[in-house]
């Protein structure tokens, strides 16, 4: 089975996903992007487990995806409190508008 | 001996007078008098019977005891002794019997006053001061003894200190007498210096001194110096000129201190130190010679100056000036008999005149002879006992002046005998000085007690407890004389008696086979016939003017420029305000004020200002310029870069994330080129 | 006591104060009366300690070291805790506890505005430690440090609590004196290396007297500096008048009392025996400047018209006889020195206590304004005035005699060959002395004529002002008594520092 297909896959889906975290403005939206940079990353764990080594049973590139997959919910339920809480604050989920940080 | 070892009981009984008087008196009957009187009555007759003792083993070595009582470093010692011969015995007899005769005059004449206890304590340590000076075996304990007489002479001058004048006086007594402390303390020193090149653990010691003197062990330069500058501090105690002018203004105290201070004893300390080291300056022509002069000058100018006085006790102060001339130029001439012998009659009949003096002065409250007259009547003792104190005074024949005062008149022709002019000087104007003393006193007494009374009071004779002391005085004032006249023919004589073994074998070593002791006094008809005459002169001069009260105006006071030469005192007062008090206090004292404020403390505030300035200097710019602007310089430029970067900080993190991935892109991009 | 074993007590009487200071640092200010009183106790109890060693003291070897103790200290420059005590040292070291118990008495009623007792005597406290540290250290670095130390607790109390003048005043005290401590210092260090760097201890380098006479000239040239500054010699006193007048009454007391005194010590202690050659070549030029000292001191008195200050250039004519004393290269002159110094510090400390007192009841000292009278106004402080004043005027039978005597009579015949090669000059300086006491006797005089005689002014007849009260009558008794004691038996000190100063001449080769 050639890689060619799942690597060109995770690349779209990641390429999509930075478009998504430099240039959107809603921070929700900036979430999603970043989920899809975790599951271009996953595709890219499983496809290589599969095509480098089919016959351990440990499946590690899989158990990688599976903890991924876990982490990303938590993130985004992290990330989804900030977003709320920054929207009852200023009314606005807008990332341009959170610049508190600049010097 | 036995009663000579507790001598040193006589100066510390008026002591402990003093100390009992200021710490029980107040609470006495007497105020404190009674035990002044005590203290004093067991004085006196301790002192007598060491006179006794003294003049009977006459002539006797000197006794002498004394206890360490301070090591002064390199071995010297101060001891605190007393020094018993004939000296100290007629100095003991003199001072506590006028002093005892002062202390009963005084509770009736300083009755009332508020200070009485004060007074009394202060006569009594006056006496002890005395007498510490007068049984001093050393010359530094004289000194002491010197020092505390004259402090006590201050506070007694200035008794009524309420009033500017007299706290004038006082000031004036006791820094004229002070300026000639500083003689007698370096004369002192020089002469103590001079001893202990010869190895002495005692060099302050008088019979040691006395004896290296006499040996020729000390240095000639060393005795002028020591001496004359001692001598210079006798001639500030006792009244010598120019330095007598504090005498008459202590008259500013109350008469009874008057009569015991600045007649009887303190002002005759000088006469009794010199003495005490006649051995000392009898090694010296030049200090003899000096000693005479000054005494020849003192004693005929200081005498006029009481023909002008209208105050009773500046007459007994001029003359009490005079006589003190006549003992210092007896010593400068060799007479050291006769002078001593003078300071013994002199003390009873100067008392006596002052106490006498003291009582007019009581009954008519005024000093002014213009304020009395008639007095003969109404105070008849007064009157009695003053015309025998005057007697003495002027030398009548058979008085004792007369005796003490031929005394010095034939010391002085033997001196002229020996060559020296100055001996000329004291016979001849001695003589002439003693008919001006006989006229002032003839003018006071006729002033007096002639004519009528010219007093705003009616007149009374003073009480039993004044005038006591004054017929004792009287009874010695004529008869105290006879133990140094011819007429005294035991083998003991007051020559005898105030020699010592030393002054019995040692001359004048300037004068070829002479003696210091003249021997038994002779009988001097043509002097007798002179002293008579002058006598009598006097006298009929001043009855002519003054016979028939006060005239309208005083001749005395008529003489032109002579007349204003005495009233303003020959300008030795003023000169002294004007040249020396002035001068120092305002002027040198202003100015060392002022350089010390303005020289050397613009000196140092300077020193202070410049280091101030340099250090500004110095803070603005090397420390702000160079240094701090190094550093600052660099603060600076890390802020304007800092400035500038900070921009990249934009809080934007969609900027940060694309900065990122260009950062991954490049990175890639240049590994991938390193690979190929 | 034992003055072979009982060296533990000198180092307490030394650090009690200090203690004590630390103790009255912590209570709560609030506590005034009882801060006073603990001050006394503390004072007190100083003062009882250093009583039982002048009791303990052996006199038969007053020229040794007693009480010793000599320990490590800074072990990398050779500097050790050396103290001890010996005849010259104990009449100093007796008056630095007397004084400063007497100055706390006082304080329990008296004291300047800002008040604060706490502070002003937690200060005195440290001050004592300072000043009785500097009599008994016989360590070069550690009597600098005590002499140091001195400086700052008196800053503080001129500055906070003295006169109008106090910045001025108290700034000007600490610099001068510093700036002199500096060269000392400076000396010291030249002393220590040319000694081979071994020791700093004061008898060991006596008997070595290091360097020759270049080295020892340059070396006194920089302690003279540091001590006559303190004494105050003539022309460096102008700091005194100044630090006087504004200084509160117990400073002026403690400085007038004892440490004016540390600069005549230490030349004593230090500068004579250490470099002799030096202290020979500047002996006629301390002679001068001290007689300079005596005539002009008296001259400026006469021309004052404040009450302490006059007091103040006193000093300086007072301490020109001490150190005319110190010229005279002798053992008498030394001894008139230690003498001069006890009896100033005795007769000037109770001067200042009683122009501290003229002020709480006339508030002024100006001469003109108190107008006279005070024998009537208040005549028991009218009679202790007299009573003070001749006192220092050098009345025979009181204290102040004896040191101007025995400084006279030690000149006229100065140690060390110096007789020889300038006898006439000490004949001179000797006959100015003598002068200048008739100045001092001027100047006192007319003072007591100034403000005791005569009646009280207008302005005051009416006034109800206390006489001497019990507090000062406590504080004041035992300088009044010590006065006529030291007078009348003048061996208390002289015999006490008899074989001391033997020992020190002999060091000087004398």
């Amino acid at each position: 089975m050639s890689p060619l297909g799942p690597l060109l896959l995770a690349t779209f889906l990641f390429c999509v996903g930075i478009y998504g975290v430099i240039a959107r403005r809603n921070a929700v939206l900036v979430l999603m992007s970043v989920e899809l940079m975790l599951n271009a990353v996953n595709i890219n764990l499983v496809a290589f487990q599969n095509l480098l080594f089919p016959a351990e049973a440990a499946a590690s590139g899989q158990l990688f995806a599976l903890f991924i997959i876990g982490v990303a919910a938590a993130e985004v339920g992290v990330g989804l409190a900030i977003v709320f809480n920054m929207f009852r604050n200023r009314a606005s989920v807008d990332v341009n508008d959170a610049d508190l940080m600049r010097w | 001996m036995s009663v000579i070892e507790y001598a040193w009981l006589v100066p510390a009984l008026p002591l402990a007078s003093a100390v009992l008087i200021a710490v029980f008196g107040k609470s006495l009957r007497g105020k404190g008098s009674e035990i002044g009187v005590a203290s004093l009555g067991i004085a006196f007759v301790l002192a007598a019977a060491i006179a006794w003792q003294t003049f009977v083993n006459s002539p006797m070595e000197p006794f002498e005891r004394a206890v360490h009582w301070a090591p002064l470093g390199d071995g010297a010692v101060f001891e605190l002794g007393m020094l018993v011969d004939g000296l100290t015995a007629m100095m003991f007899l003199l001072v506590t019997l006028v002093s005892l005769m002062v202390h009963i005059y005084s509770r009736e004449y300083m009755k009332g006053e508020p200070r009485f206890t004060y007074f009394f304590t202060m006569l009594s340590l006056f006496t002890f001061s005395m007498l510490l000076l007068v049984i001093a075996n050393n010359t530094l304990q004289a000194i002491i003894g010197w020092e505390l007489v004259g402090l006590c002479s201050y506070l007694l001058i200035g008794f009524y200190w309420e009033d500017k004048s007299n706290q004038d006086a006082a000031n004036k007594a006791f820094l004229t007498t002070k300026f000639g402390d500083v003689g007698l303390i370096v004369g002192v020193i020089v002469l103590a210096a001079g001893m202990f090149g010869l190895d002495t653990a005692t060099p302050f010691n008088i019979l040691a001194l006395n004896e290296a003197a006499a040996g020729g062990e000390l240095a000639q330069g060393t005795i002028v110096l020591g001496m004359l500058l001692i001598f210079l501090g006798c001639v500030s105690k006792s009244g010598q000129m120019p330095l007598h002018v504090w005498l008459p203004d202590a008259m500013a105290g109350p008469t009874p201190v008057s009569a015991l201070i600045h007649a009887a004893t303190m002002v005759t300390a000088g006469i009794f130190l010199l003495a005490r080291l006649y051995p000392v300056m009898a090694q010296s022509a030049i200090v003899m010679g000096t000693i005479a002069v000054v005494g020849v000058i003192t004693l005929f100018f200081g005498g006029l100056l009481a023909l002008v006085q209208d105050d009773i006790k500046k007459v007994l102060a001029y003359s009490t000036v005079s006589q003190l001339g006549y003992m210092i130029a007896a010593l400068g001439v060799g007479g050291y008999t006769a002078s001593i012998f003078h300071l013994f009659t002199h003390g009873f009949f100067k008392a006596l005149l002052f106490l006498g003096a003291g009582s007019l002065i009581h009954a008519v409250h005024s000093n002014n002879m213009s304020d009395m007259g008639g007095m003969r009547k109404a105070m008849p003792h007064t009157f009695w006992t003053f015309i025998v104190g005057s007697l003495a005074l002027a030398g009548f024949p058979m008085t004792a002046g007369f005796f003490s005062k031929d005394e010095i008149l034939v010391s002085g022709s033997s001196w002229a005998h020996d060559g020296f002019v100055t001996g000329d000087l004291v016979y001849w104007i001695g003589i002439a000085a003693a008919g001006v003393t006989t006229f002032y006193m003839a003018r006071a007494c006729f002033l007096i007690f002639s004519g009528t009374n010219r007093s705003h009071h009616a007149p009374h004779e003073s009480g039993r407890q004044m005038v006591g002391p004054l017929m004792v005085l009287a009874v010695l004032s004529l008869t105290a004389g006879y133990i140094g006249s011819p007429f005294w023919q035991r083998p003991q004589s007051f020559e005898t008696w105030t020699a010592t073994p030393l002054l019995e074998h040692i001359g004048y070593p300037f004068i070829e086979g002479s003696h210091i002791l003249h021997g038994p006094p002779s009988f001097h008809i043509d002097l007798l016939a002179i002293v008579l005459g002058v006598f009598f002169v006097a006298v009929a001069i001043a009855y002519r003017f003054y016979g028939r009260g006060l005239p309208d105006q005083d001749p005395t006071s008529r003489m032109g420029a002579f007349s204003r030469a005495l009233e303003n005192k020959y300008g030795f007062d003023d000169a002294g305000y004007r040249y020396v008090v002035v001068p120092v206090r305002d002027t040198l004292a202003a100015w060392a004020t002022w350089t010390s404020n303005e020289v050397i403390d613009r000196v140092v505030a300077g020193a202070g200002r410049a280091t101030k300035r340099a250090a500004s200097a110095t803070y603005d710019v090397v420390d702000q310029r160079v240094i701090d602007g190094g550093i600052n310089g660099a603060a600076f430029s890390a802020a304007w870069w800092s400035d500038r970067l900070k921009r990249l900080q934009s809080g934007d993190v969609q900027r940060y994330a694309g900065a990122l991935v260009a950062g991954v892109i490049v990175l890639v991009l240049a590994f991938a080129a390193a690979a190929s | 006591m034992d003055p072979n074993t009982a060296s533990w007590a000198l180092v307490v009487a030394l650090f009690l104060p200090l203690f004590g200071a630390g103790v009255l640092a912590v209570m709560p200010s609030a506590m005034d009366q009882t801060i006073r009183r603990l001050a006394v106790v503390i004072t007190g109890a100083a003062f009882a300690l250093v009583a039982a060693i002048t009791a303990g003291f052996d006199y038969a070897r007053s020229g040794e070291l007693q009480f010793t103790t000599d320990a490590a200290w800074i072990s990398a420059i050779n500097a050790r805790f050396e103290l001890g005590i010996d005849g010259i040292s104990l009449p100093l070291f007796f008056l630095t506890y007397l004084l400063t118990f007497l100055c706390a008495i006082y304080t329990t009623k008296y004291l300047p505005a800002p008040g604060k007792p706490k502070a002003f005597l937690a200060l005195m406290l440290l001050l004592q430690t300072g000043m009785a540290g500097t009599f008994v250290a016989f360590d070069l670095v550690l009597f600098f440090i005590f002499w140091e130390l001195v400086l700052v607790p008196m800053f503080f109390m001129i500055g906070m609590w003295g006169g109008p003048r106090r910045d001025y005043a108290s700034v000007k005290f600490f610099l001068y004196t510093l700036f002199g401590s500096i060269f000392m210092l400076v000396a010291f260090l030249a002393i220590y290396f040319q000694a081979g760097a071994t020791t700093w201890s004061i008898p060991e380098l006596s008997a070595m007297a290091p360097g020759g006479v270049t080295f020892q000239t340059w070396a006194f040239l920089g302690i003279f500096l540091g001590f006559a500054i303190k004494v105050p010699m003539w022309p460096f006193h102008t700091w005194l008048p100044d630090a006087h007048t504004e200084a509160p009454t117990v400073g002026s007391v403690l400085l007038a009392g004892v440490l004016l005194k540390m600069g005549t010590y230490g030349f004593v202690r230090i500068a004579l025996p250490i470099l002799p050659e030096g202290a020979v070549r500047f002996a006629p030029m301390i002679g001068v400047l001290a007689v300079i000292g005596i005539i002009y001191g008296s001259l400026c008195c006469l021309a004052q018209t404040d009450v302490k200050r006059l007091i103040a250039f006193s000093s300086v004519g007072h301490m020109g006889f001490v150190m005319l004393g110190i010229a005279a290269m002798n053992e008498a002159g030394i001894q008139a020195a230690l003498f001069g110094n006890i009896a100033h510090g005795v007769i000037t400390g109770m001067l200042f206590f009683l122009a501290g007192s003229l002020h709480e009841r006339y508030h002024t000292r100006e001469i003109a304004v108190i107008g006279g009278g005070m024998l009537k106004k208040i005549p028991r402080y009218g009679v202790l005035l007299t009573y003070v004043a001749v006192a220092s005027l050098g009345l025979p039978g009181l204290a102040g005699f004896w040191g101007e005597f025995t400084a006279m009579w030690a000149a006229i015949q100065p140690g060390l060959g110096l007789g020889d090669t300038y006898g006439g000059l000490y004949l001179g300086l000797v006959v100015f002395a003598a002068l200048g006491t008739v100045l001092t006797a001027g100047y006192f005089l007319w003072l007591l004529q100034r403000v005791n005689l005569g009646n009280p002014t207008e302005r005051w007849a009416a006034e109800p002002l206390d006489d001497v009260m019990r507090i000062e009558w406590v504080s004041w008794t035992p300088l009044l008594v010590l006065i006529i004691a030291l007078g009348i038996f003048p061996v208390l000190i002289f015999g006490v520092q008899d074989a001391a100063v033997a020992n020190l001449i002999g060091y000087l080769g004398g």
